[in-house]
């Protein structure tokens, strides 16, 4: 009995190992396409599937039940079908494919960029699925549904393109392989009690933006050189975007007759002169202290955010042991939040601190005859305060519920605590005016609950 | 929200005062219940009516009479039974044979405070004449419309557990009953107590009046304007909302009950002696004026989940507006 249980707990232990490092892969290989594509780097098959294959092995040895394997393996053979539809007939006509090529605007190289975006987004759309860990096959299900839809925008755009016939045999092979993987998954959703939903967390998007960015920018304090790299490959981006919605707009006026004379065709493009590195490369220059300091700031964020990831995998260990000890089944649930939400928690912290230092420094000049700024400041502040020594407030608590717990938290400052509530409850909900007497009592008020805190923090620290 | 006119200190002291003397007379024939007469004393001050529902022999009919004899008003009573007609409590239309013209025999239901015992012991459609007085303050009798005196209440009992000669009441009808209650078993000192009490006479028949019915309609007006901060007010509405949205509830509350809600949570304000709501009114008033409105799905009520069960659950999810 105690063997299994060790070995259920290590299995549930290298899945969730697996699966942080399957996250962080997708992200990374998807920027690293984007990224690499746009600096003129060259786009193959060979570029994208043993990426591909290395998070396959991953996530293969992170399901540990047959059935799943099977199902996994299955949806993955699927999924690089579907990269082969993207990529493969333009690697047979164009060995060596480059910005270069797209910014011609030549039919072909349009679409191997809408395709390369495509794939883009699916690598991030996985990430962002897998940074959710919602690993069952109601997942692999949308997934593929996900991946089907992409396909038929890409089979589109070839079809117009007409530059390729040869798709029929990948779209057989991919069309197979969704039939297999909507049987496993059928069988799957007869045997899970959960139902079936696909969300996108804006919130989870906007840490993918800022990972990226904080990336980006610790990458250029160590290495400057890149700045105009990434300044090019910014500009080629956008250049690109501009040249694909040109091209959009030029096709679907095809449609009109006569609109030629309103959409002419674009001139012949010159040749490209890529912009002097070490030109851009002066405008990023920052004196050495300055860089020094930023090193410092972002050093210190990248290593928040990687602090934020173990302690989220800490936490989600910690799950899988309560679940297992509890008896609840670990095949199909959602697993606790992942790093990305540690890290838009910490954000949002450290976004809601500055916001209330501002109040504070507002409240201190101009704020001081608005009650209600002031009062819930000062409410909020002591909230806090017992927060951060573990007297946390339940939602659903009242002021007047919430006094006891405060005056068990501070019994010194019992009294002032009774006072601010009593003061903070007319100001909140009655709106009454404080008079100048009660304003100047809520202050000291607040300020003997402050020393009296600070007392309590090195009693405690003294036992 | 009401026109806002500032409630003076005075007023609530009248509140406050009416209410302790109400509280304190009728709990010379009703032990140790302070809580639930409160709650009734709020409902009086809200004009909202009052179902009292618990099992056989708690006393129900008792505190419905010693609330109503307290108030000083004009007081009816009808027991229902299934024979009772619409027009046993709306009143009827009879042809005199001295002055040789129809007159109108006022039901008893023409009073300030009803007493309507076991109603749920009348037929449906008995039940469905009290509707329109209910909610409109008056009735229609042979196509004229008659208004009920004001302040107008109905205090009408209960008991869940007998069901063979009874018809529950319809959704419409508990909706129109601002809260519900239940009295309980009494512990055993206070069932001593009540044995004591009880040994050489009624209590009931020496209660005194407390008010009369033209200043329970000033209490009333004043409650009114008790000032509801737009947190509190969209407090009240979340909860309300959240019982549409319940997984174990197939019909949740209405925007009448938002209404009494937010009126009873004003009047609550004012007993306790505040010009103001907090959010400690509403989530008192919460299982006594929403639990009764809702509609549980079948596998809920096989489950052996309860309305109030319902209620506690929302009101211990809901967010109070604090910062």
């Amino acid at each position: 009995m105690r063997a299994s249980t060790i070995k259920d707990i290590f299995l549930h232990l290298a899945r969730i190992a697996f699966l942080s490092a399957l996250q962080v892969s997708w992200l990374f290989c998807g920027a690293d396409l984007l990224f690499s594509y746009a600096l003129g780097g060259k786009i193959s098959v060979w570029n994208i599937v043993p990426v591909y294959f290395a998070s396959l092995l991953l996530n293969v040895a992170a399901v540990h039940t047959l059935r799943f394997l099977v199902g996994r393996v299955i949806l993955n053979c699927l999924a690089v079908a579907f990269l082969f539809v993207a990529v493969w007939p333009f690697n047979l006509a164009v060995p060596l494919i480059s910005s270069a090529h797209i910014m011609t605007g030549g039919a072909p190289d349009i679409f191997l960029g809408l395709s390369v975006i495509i794939v883009t987004a699916i690598y991030w759309y996985q990430g962002l699925r897998l940074a959710s860990m919602a690993v069952g096959f109601e997942q692999c299900l949308a997934e593929f549904q996900f991946g089907f839809l992409m396909f038929l925008v890409i089979f589109f755009f070839h079809a117009v393109a007409g530059v390729d016939k040869n798709y029929f045999a990948p779209v057989i092979i991919f069309f197979v392989c969704g039939l297999i993987s909507l049987f496993f998954s059928r069988r799957e959703r007869l045997a899970s009690t959960e139902g079936f939903s696909v969300v996108i967390d804006l919130a989870a998007l906007i840490c993918v933006g800022l990972t990226v960015i904080s990336g980006l920018s610790l990458a250029v304090i160590f290495n400057p050189a890149l700045a105009a790299k990434l300044y090019l490959a910014g500009k080629s981006v956008l250049n690109f975007i501009l040249n694909l919605i040109m091209q959009v707009m030029r096709f679907l006026a095809g449609f009109f007759s006569g609109s030629d004379a309103v959409l002419p065709p674009p001139p012949p493009s010159a040749p490209k002169t890529p912009g002097d590195p070490a030109v851009i490369a002066n405008l990023f220059n920052i004196p050495p202290a300055v860089r020094k300091w930023l090193q410092m700031l972002v050093g210190g964020l990248f290593i928040s955010m990687i602090a934020a990831a173990l302690w989220s995998v800490s936490r989600q260990i910690a799950e899988s042991i309560r679940r297992r000890k509890k008896g609840i089944p670990a095949d199909v649930h959602k697993l606790n939040s992942s790093y990305l939400k540690n890290i838009f928690v910490l954000i949002k912290n450290s976004a809601a601190a500055f916001m209330r230092k501002m109040q504070w420094l507002y409240i201190r000049r101009r704020g001081r005859h608005n009650d209600s700024l002031t009062m819930k400041f000062v409410y909020g502040q002591i909230l806090r305060w017992a927060a951060m020594s573990g007297c946390r407030k339940k939602v659903s608590a009242t002021p007047a519920e919430l006094y006891p717990q405060l005056s068990f938290w501070l019994p010194e400052a019992a009294a002032e605590i009774g006072f601010i509530t009593e003061q903070f409850v007319q100001v909140r909900y009655g709106e009454i005016r404080l008079t100048e007497d009660t304003r100047k009592q809520v202050w000291e008020s607040y300020k003997k609950i402050k020393q009296r805190k600070k007392l309590l923090f090195f009693k405690r620290r003294r036992r | 929200m009401p026109p806002s006119r500032p409630v003076s200190s005075q007023d609530i002291e009248r509140i406050n005062a009416a209410s302790k003397k109400f509280i304190n007379n009728v709990e010379q024939v009703i032990v140790n219940k302070e809580e639930t007469i409160k709650l009734i004393f709020v409902a009086l001050l809200s004009e909202g009516h009052i179902l009292i529902e618990d099992v056989p022999g708690l006393g129900k009919t008792m505190m419905a009479k010693a609330a109503t004899k307290s108030l000083g008003c004009s007081f009816k009573r009808i027991q229902c039974t299934p024979d009772l007609l619409p027009s046993d409590i709306t009143g009827v239309n009879y042809f005199n044979q001295k002055t040789a013209e129809f007159m109108f025999h006022p039901g008893p239901i023409m009073a300030n405070i009803v007493v309507v015992d076991e109603i749920n012991r009348a037929m449906p459609r008995t039940q469905s004449c009290l509707l329109e007085a209910m909610q409109e303050h008056q009735i229609t009798v042979d196509l004229a419309t008659l208004l009920l005196p004001r302040p107008f209440l109905i205090i009408a009992t209960q008991n869940p557990i007998e069901l063979e000669g009874t018809f529950p009441l319809p959704e419409a009808q508990l909706d129109r009953f601002l809260i519900r209650l239940r009295i309980g078993y009494p512990d055993e000192q206070e069932e001593e107590k009540i044995l004591s009490r009880f040994q050489e006479e009624n209590p009931l028949d020496s209660l005194e009046k407390i008010t009369n019915a033209a200043e329970l309609m000033e209490l009333i007006k004043i409650c009114r304007h008790i000032h509801v901060s737009a947190d509190v007010v969209k407090y009240a509405v979340e909860l309300v909302r959240k019982t549409r949205l319940h997984k174990d509830v197939k019909l949740g509350a209405s925007p009448r009950a938002s209404l009494g809600l937010q009126a009873a949570a004003q009047a609550h304000a004012a007993v306790e002696g505040r010009t103001f709501v907090i959010p400690d009114d509403v989530k008192t008033l919460a299982v006594p004026v929403l639990a009764h409105r809702l509609f549980l799905t079948t596998e809920a009520r096989l489950r052996g989940k309860t309305d109030e069960a319902v209620i506690a659950d929302i009101v211990s999810a809901t967010a109070v507006p604090i910062e």
